[in-house]
């Protein structure tokens, strides 16, 4: 008796793995987004800070 | 010859001054642990008061039932608390609509993809976006995000709940990502290594193994991210506007709890009159809405917890 359907496996090996690899990439994604959000504030207060401190409001 | 343990204890026992500081400490400590527990009685009494003294003047049932917040109303002041809470539930839901994917995914990535070189250095950067005040997110919404919104849907009002939502949103995903993470990484080792011996992928380890082991600290750390927004002020008194509505419209002005108390203490009401009694009134609601979502998080915290 057969508990596991060899070619199966393989068959359906292809897509799980693409399913994880997308995912990994919206993982990531969502990773960027926090950071780049991070980075554009820091951004925005360090530019208009050094603008104010010229006298540029 | 040195003492035996017994005799040194005994020799202690005798000094006086050391029995009266063994009995000193824990009072002290008591009465210093006791300084929080007051001051929260203090303040939840006070609500309680001053809220009872704005419901000798106006209607319990009005106040919860009515959709028409107006109290600086030349004719007859109406105090429907429902707009108020509208706005408050508007930028709540954009917030958590923003913070729980970016914030969950953000935590599966670190916890299960990142090396442990880029969860060192990511995580902590992260969570300096908690540390920046949240009068600077006001500004960031007001001068940077609404702008972009205009551009990109004209329709847009210079003060909406929209982009007070999405930059409450950022402010919590710290909150919601820092503490999945946390959950996810308390989950044993061998669990982990179980699923892709197995031949799971990581993803698969993540959904159907990690996530429903963390599941108690997820959810407890969306709820207090909830809780956070719902009692977010500077954000939204800047950037919401304070025109209390009850409606289903994001592109307009709107007003919510925490931004109607800094409108009146700022001083638009005298000491004294219904307005500034409704504060009270105001905060013990949005009390009320912070604690229910703090009891929530200690329950589903409790619920589904995992011991390993």
């Amino acid at each position: 008796m057969r508990y596991v359907d060899h070619d199966l496996v393989v068959k359906r090996m292809g897509s799980r793995k693409i399913v994880n690899f997308l995912f990994k990439g919206l993982f990531m994604l969502a990773t960027t987004i926090a950071l780049l959000a991070l980075a554009i504030l820091l951004y925005r207060i360090i530019t208009q800070g050094a603008e104010i401190s010229r006298g540029n409001f | 010859m040195r003492p035996s343990v017994q005799e040194m204890i005994a020799q202690s026992k005798g000094k006086k001054s050391k029995k009266i500081i063994e009995k000193i400490i824990p009072i002290l400590l008591f009465l210093i642990a006791s300084v929080s527990v007051l001051t929260t009685i203090g303040i939840v009494l006070t609500l309680i008061v001053e809220t009872f003294t704005f419901f000798s003047r106006v209607s319990f049932f009005d106040f919860i039932t009515g959709t028409t917040w107006l109290p600086f109303s030349n004719k007859e002041a109406q105090y429907g608390i429902l707009p108020l809470i509208i706005g408050t539930l508007k930028i709540t839901a954009i917030a958590v609509s923003v913070a729980v994917p970016i914030g969950i995914g953000a935590a599966i990535y670190l916890s299960e993809y990142a090396s442990e070189t880029v969860r060192r250095i990511v995580k902590p950067v992260l969570e300096i976006l908690a540390g920046v005040p949240t009068i600077v997110y006001g500004f960031f919404a007001l001068t940077f995000v609404t702008p972009v919104l205009q551009g990109l849907f004209p329709e847009i009002k210079i003060f909406n709940a929209i982009s007070p939502g999405i930059v409450v949103g950022i402010m919590i995903i710290p909150m919601i990502a820092s503490l999945s993470e946390d959950a996810m990484s308390s989950v044993p080792r061998q669990i982990r290594d179980g699923a892709l011996a197995m031949g799971s992928t990581k993803f698969e380890v993540a959904i159907k193994v990690i996530l429903p082991a963390a599941l108690s600290g997820i959810v407890a750390s969306v709820v207090l991210a909830v809780s956070r927004a719902i009692g977010e002020t500077m954000i939204v008194s800047l950037a919401a506007g304070s025109t209390p509505r009850f409606d289903g419209d994001f592109t307009g002005s709107i007003q919510t709890m925490t931004s109607y108390i800094v409108q009146v203490s700022k001083g638009d009401a005298g000491y004294g009159t219904t307005i500034y009694y409704s504060i009270y009134a105001v905060g013990f609601t949005l009390f009320i809405f912070t604690m229910l979502m703090n009891i929530l998080a200690t329950y589903v915290s409790k619920r589904f917890k995992e011991e390993y």
